[in-house]
């Protein structure tokens, strides 16, 4: 009895401890603002047009980004030939000829802001193409005892001079909506006597697709390791009961071959950005790039000038290809039926279903099966049930490729 | 007892005063007590009598004088009392029991021969002659319930060393003698024991002796005896199998003002018992960072920050041995056994020139002796841990052993709790500590200390970190003769760490870190004369690192195994010092330190084009060295002086200048120091650490060392300190200098210390400090905050710390602890970007804001078992709450992008009040 009350405190102790070390989100205050140019820049081997976002940063509580505009930005190679960024969107500088970043050249990056500023890079050669071997999936569990499905790449280097690596992916998942009828109901009076009637759909609401852009920064090297080979790792984890896996999925990832210094340029800002064990925090400060003023060597820049050879891959795959056993992911949004009458308990007082349809809430299902006709009850459902492009996007991407059944 | 103090005070004024001329006097008095003779005097002339009326008794005297001077009127009132008198002026006469009030200062009379504390042992056997000047501390003898006796009249002629005591034990109970109880001189290895009639028969230096007597079955008892003249003394003893607690010696009670050290600390493993704990854990370690200056940068930081220093700075010795983590659990717990642990004495300020290595401090922890009488033992049940400690005696009066260890059962407890959120952590840890002393005789005594301590914890599932400390040292101490007294001392400490990585990709492995340290010192005390007292010797460490090491885990991983090469270095140094009492009044400690350090083969020494910061295209040449060779070379003087000057008798001025090296530095870059932060050794491109220090401060006891007051102001400067580029990479990487900046430092404060004993005891502790560092380079990536000043991370310039016990009783005590601290220095984002679809923060200026200021409150009930005879154990229970205010102390903040958003988060370690229980139990 002693004992057993004696241990229910030690043990009520020892959770103190791990539990109460606890760590908690509070509203960021801005302390002291500085404001800067973030300087998003990266070329690659691919022959298109290059981009390079300009914007400032912005106060911690505040919304951005803040676009920097009217800048002159070009890239000048080892052998002086200059590539012109003209604006096209604010803050947005799009290269005016498709080009690409060619291996045994350097190249490097000026900016004049409007403001008369001027900055450069350093000059950045282009690195080494890896091709990424393989991406597939296998069911995995990450560290918080999720299971899902990971996604993994496989390179080699055969060379052995490219050992840094980051990537990013973009993923489409296809929208299926449960509920989808090829017919949609629409108002012919809105004014008593109340009057609907259906008739098809003129849009593609039945199959969608939404693609997300990966915002994480996933790198990787084979620097420590005795072979250059990357293997089994990861760049996307997706929990099993995510709805994105319940159709068909399809990743691309790109992996850019990077210099050590933009690689720990961008490891530096993943560390000082991830989260951290309570007991030793890294000492944060400002990350220098390799972009500086050219007449203030203590104006900050943020950003890298990143030169990199892409290798990209893409893959589809569909649940049970991943997980052979287990339920599928549930639709993210309940479905349930609804029977809504054209008219109210007042004939003349307002008409449920046409409130129901003016709101733009729900799609029509099926009418009541019941007399009169025409029907004055229908079955309706809650839009996302009824109409994908509540979630996503009714034109196919291009690179889309059904399942062949 | 006041009155004869402030009397000593006077004297030192008025001394010219002193010794008027006595008036005649004519005087006739029959049966009268001597308190009439008195008044009668005093109706004749104009003098005037100061006493304690139980002084002169009622025994009725009669006497006829006529036309006599006074003080023959006055030497047969007194003649067979022990009352002796003063003539302070013409008006005033002072009578005394016992003491005989000198009107020249007799030498020694401060206390100077009573070496500043770390050469107690070897100043204490010059004993001063003669005068005997003793002021009762009412709180000392109340705590330990140490009843003082007066043996003899004090005889101004008598210039006699020593006296003899005399007399037997009997049993309160019985009234039978006791034979074979050992009587001993406390502090001293001298002793007698009681003949089968319980007839004693002791010589004792004049003045304040402390006796002890212990006998089986017999309750230890300890009687204060203050001896003037040939005497006897008669004890009664009660049986008892009960023990006293440690007592804090009067002779160190005066300390604080007499040594000639500055910022010095001393602390007994006794004075953490009665503080407030955390989690059940005693802590001399934890007691330290109450005393101004001594400071860690939050709850759970494992190093100590010393006056502005950094963590690598301070020296931790176990029994001489280095012990590179002193700490469990990130910093909540000390790695030292608080059973086997005696004390700790801390040097901040003035570091003796035997200790070297470090710039800001030395903590000197030392063990206890082992028992060598019978067999005793000590344990306690907390909530994380248990411990238990016992002494064993080998060969009876000679020879002991002591063996301690503790360990955490949380992890038990840990798995027992069904909570997802503590299955991914884990957190164990586990120390052991063993001592043999052998006194071979009185001139050779040996002793040996092994420790080991180990850590292991894990934050996420698929990584687990182990630590774990490891020391070894042999001292042999060795008598010469009377005045030459010398130990030596050989020693291995190592620090290790490694991280297990278990993931399910190709890149398991076990990554780790080893420091080894082996030491030899000799130090010789040569008692040169009254006014010299030298210490001198020689300290020499061979240091083997292996900077770092990975290899993979398991036939799957693709892990390459990589070695840093090894690092060697050797460190020596020379040094004397002079305890140098100039006169009375003023003590100055001289000493000089050579130190040098060699960085040695085999290894590849980089050297980068001059001027140039150091990376990989800078790189010029590279010189391969083979096995001992000397790489690089570094060295010069360290300086140690400190002084003190009596202003009064109580109250004194002091201070110091000292100068260090440091030739080995901690690799973090974390802003608050952790496990694995890695030393690295001094070589061709990361010089040795340099400092200064300079310190001055007033001293003053009150009532008779109740009262103890100090205030001192230090101002230091260090030169190449480490730190680190923003973002570097420090665990395996060979090239570390590329990462390196070296800077200055800038440190100072104030400190005030009040301190009280007695039935409420405790002490204040103020701070006012700061700390700055400035990293400036040739490029911008080797300059932080523009190449400025800015304040370091462990900056707390407020620093407020009171610690109260009161008794109520033998049995109950209260305790509370309030800590109150300005908030570190953190860096804070200074806006926020887009980048890659994903938001972040950026960071300015190194340390521009702060975290919320720190305080806390802690309350501690203490119960101490029934104090009943024939009890085998003797208990003590501890109530503690930790954090009575659940003060939400943030410990961190810092800053994360989740799903492309920014998300502040602040990390506190205990932020609701922590009740614990523990029981202790001694047999």
């Amino acid at each position: 009895m002693f004992l057993e009350k004696t241990y229910r405190i030690l043990a009520w102790v020892v959770l103190c401890i791990l539990q109460y070390s606890c760590t908690e989100p509070f509203p960021i205050v801005t302390k002291g603002f500085e404001t800067v140019l973030v300087v998003q820049a990266t070329l690659t081997d691919e022959n298109i047009q290059h981009k390079v976002l300009l914007s400032r940063s912005y106060n911690l509580e505040g919304d951005g980004p803040n676009f920097e505009s009217n800048a002159k930005v070009m890239i000048k190679d080892d052998a002086q030939y200059v590539y012109d960024f003209p604006e096209t969107d604010p803050g947005t500088y799009v290269s005016s000829q498709a080009f690409a970043a060619q291996p045994g050249h350097s190249y490097q990056l000026f900016i004049e802001t409007a403001d008369g500023r001027s900055y450069s890079s350093d000059s950045e050669p282009l690195p080494q193409q890896v091709p990424i071997d393989r991406i597939y999936t296998e069911i995995e569990t990450n560290v918080d005892q999720v299971v899902g499905a990971g996604f993994f790449v496989d390179n080699h280097d055969a060379s052995g001079q490219s050992k840094y690596f980051r990537y990013t992916y973009e993923e489409t998942y296809e929208i299926i909506a449960p509920y989808w009828v090829r017919e949609d109901i629409y108002i012919v009076s809105d004014q008593f006597p109340y009057q609907v009637d259906v008739k098809l759909k003129t849009q593609e609401e039945h199959y969608c697709y939404k693609t997300n852009l990966s915002n994480n920064i996933v790198l990787a090297n084979t620097s420590d390791y005795a072979e250059n080979r990357i293997s089994r790792f990861q760049v996307r984890f997706i929990a099993k009961d995510d709805y994105m896996l319940r159709n068909r999925y399809s990743i691309l990832v790109h992996q850019y071959t990077q210099s050590l210094e933009a690689h720990n340029y961008l490891k530096t800002l993943k560390e000082f950005s991830g989260s951290e064990n309570p007991f030793s925090e890294n000492q944060p400060g400002f990350i220098e790039g390799n972009i500086t003023s050219d007449h203030d060597t203590n104006e900050k820049v943020v950003g890298f000038f990143e030169v990199s050879s892409v290798s990209s891959k893409r893959i589809f795959v569909k649940f049970r290809d991943i997980f052979p056993t287990g339920n599928f992911p549930d639709f993210p949004y309940g479905c349930q039926s609804n029977a809504i009458s054209l008219y109210g308990r007042v004939p003349q007082g307002p008409s449920p279903l046409i409130d129901a349809i003016e709101s733009g809430q729900y799609k029509m299902y099926t009418p009541a099966p019941t007399p009169p006709d025409p029907p004055t009850v229908y079955i309706m459902v809650g839009r996302p049930c009824g109409d994908c492009t509540f979630m996503g996007s009714n034109k196919k991407p291009d690179f889309w490729v059904d399942e062949k059944i | 007892m006041r009155i004869v103090f402030g009397i000593v005070l006077l004297l030192f004024f008025q001394r010219a005063s002193a010794q008027e001329e006595l008036p005649k006097i004519t005087l006739s008095y029959k049966d009268v007590t001597r308190e009439e003779v008195l008044h009668q005097i005093e109706d004749k002339t104009n003098l005037h009598f100061f006493y304690l009326d139980q002084w002169l008794g009622t025994q009725k005297i009669s006497g006829d004088f006529t036309d006599v001077t006074l003080d023959r009127v006055l030497d047969t009132i007194f003649n067979e009392t022990e009352i002796n008198y003063y003539v302070l002026s013409n008006t005033q006469i002072v009578l005394t029991q016992n003491n005989v009030i000198y009107d020249t200062l007799p030498e020694g009379f401060f206390g100077e021969d009573k070496s500043p504390f770390p050469y107690a042992d070897i100043n204490g056997e010059s004993e001063a002659a003669a005068p005997v000047f003793y002021k009762e501390e009412k709180s000392a003898r109340k705590k330990v319930n140490t009843e003082t006796v007066r043996i003899g009249k004090e005889n101004k002629s008598s210039r006699q060393n020593r006296y003899t005591l005399t007399g037997f034990v009997v049993n309160t109970k019985t009234g039978e003698p006791i034979g074979n109880l050992a009587i001993r001189l406390k502090n001293k290895n001298t002793g007698v024991s009681t003949d089968d009639d319980g007839f004693y028969s002791i010589e004792l230096s004049a003045g304040l002796n402390i006796l002890e007597t212990r006998s089986l079955g017999i309750e230890d008892s300890q009687k204060r005896v203050i001896i003037y003249n040939d005497g006897q003394y008669n004890f009664s003893l009660d049986e008892s199998v009960e023990q006293l607690d440690e007592v804090v010696i009067q002779a160190d009670a005066a300390k604080n003002v007499e040594a000639a050290g500055t910022g010095e600390t001393y602390i007994t493993s006794q004075e953490s018992k009665n503080i407030p704990l955390v989690l059940g854990e005693r802590d001399v370690l934890k007691v330290a960072t109450t005393m101004p200056g001594i400071t860690t940068a939050g709850e759970g930081s494992s190093g100590f920050n010393v006056r502005g220093g950094n963590a690598d700075q301070n020296l931790f010795l176990l029994d001489n041995g280095v012990v590179y983590n002193p700490s469990h659990f990130f910093g909540l717990f000390s790695a030292l056994n608080p059973f086997t642990t005696k004390d700790v004495n801390i040097y901040k300020g003035n570091i003796p020139a035997e200790y070297g290595g470090r710039l800001s401090s030395v903590f000197d922890i030392r063990s206890k002796r082992p028992n060598t009488e019978k067999f005793t033992g000590e344990a306690s049940i907390g909530p994380v841990t248990n411990n238990i400690a016992l002494e064993l005696p080998v060969i009876k009066e000679k020879a002991g052993i002591m063996v301690g260890g503790r360990s955490t059962y949380s992890d038990y407890l840990l798995n027992a709790i069904d909570n997802p959120d503590l299955n991914n952590s884990t957190a164990s840890f586990f120390d052991l500590v063993g001592k043999y002393d052998h006194n071979i005789n009185e001139n050779n005594d040996i002793s040996a200390t092994g420790y080991y301590s180990r850590d292991a914890f894990s934050i996420s599932s698929d990584s687990l970190y182990h630590y774990s400390n490891q020391l070894f040292s042999l001292a042999w101490d060795h008598k010469f003769n009377e005045k030459n007294k010398g130990s030596l001392i050989l020693g291995n400490s190592q620090y290790k760490f490694n991280i297990g990585y278990d993931g399910d990709s190709n890149n398991d492995f076990e990554l780790g870190y080893v420091i080894d340290e082996t030491d030899l010192n000799i130090n010789v005390k040569y008692l040169h004369s009254e006014a010299h007292k030298f210490t001198y010797g020689l300290s020499s460490k061979l240091y083997n690192t292996q900077p770092g090491y990975i290899r993979p885990d398991g036939s799957e991983s693709d892990v390459e195994n990589v070695d840093i090469p090894d690092e060697r270095g050797l460190e020596s140094a020379v040094f004397i010092s002079d305890n140098f009492k100039v006169n009375e009044r003023l003590l100055v400690e001289m000493g000089l330190r050579y130190s040098f350090y060699f960085a040695l083969g085999p290894t590849e020494q980089r050297i980068y084009e001059d001027g140039a910061p150091k990376s990989e295209g800078t790189l010029a040449e590279t010189k391969t060295y083979s096995k001992n060779e000397v790489t690089q070379t570094y060295g010069g003087p360290e300086v140690r002086v400190s002084a003190r000057y009596f202003l009064m008798p109580d109250l004194s001025v002091k201070a110091s200048y000292n100068s260090a090296y440091q030739y080995i530095h901690t690799l973090s870059n974390n802003t608050t120091s952790s496990p694995i932060d890695t030393w690295k050794l001094s070589d061709n491109n990361i010089k040795p650490a340099r400092g200064t220090q300079y310190s001055l401060g007033l001293y003053k006891n009150f009532e008779g060392n109740t009262y103890e007051v100090s205030l001192e102001g230090y101002y230091k400067r260090s030169q190449d300190i480490l730190d680190f580029k923003v973002g570097a990479q420090l665990l395996l990487n060979e090239t570390i200098e590329t990462e390196v900046l070296q800077g200055e430092g800038k440190a100072y404060g104030v400190e005030l210390l009040l301190r009280k004993s007695g039935k409420l005891n405790g002490w204040i502790g103020y701070t006012y400090s700061r700390s700055f560092i400035k990293l400036d380079g040739s490029n911008a990536e080797e300059r932080v905050n523009n190449g400025e000043y800015f304040p370091s991370n462990y900056d707390k310039p407020h620093d407020i710390s009171i610690v109260a016990n009161y008794k109520f009783t033998r049995r109950y005590s209260m305790s509370a602890n309030f800590v109150y601290q300005t908030g570190r220095p953190v860096t804070y984002p200074v806006g926020r970007y887009t980048y890659n679809n994903a938001e972040y923060v950026f960071y300015s200026d190194r340390n521009a804001f702060r975290i919320p200021d720190y305080y806390r409150l802690d309350l501690g009930f203490n119960i101490e078992g029934s104090h009943k005879i024939k009890q085998f154990v003797h208990s003590f229970w501890n109530f503690s709450v930790y954090n009575v205010l659940g003060r939400n102390n943030p410990y961190s903040v810092y800053f994360v992008t989740q799903d492309g958003e920014v998300k502040a988060y602040k990390t506190s370690i205990f932020s609701v009040p922590i009740p614990t229980i523990t029981y202790n139990f001694k047999f």
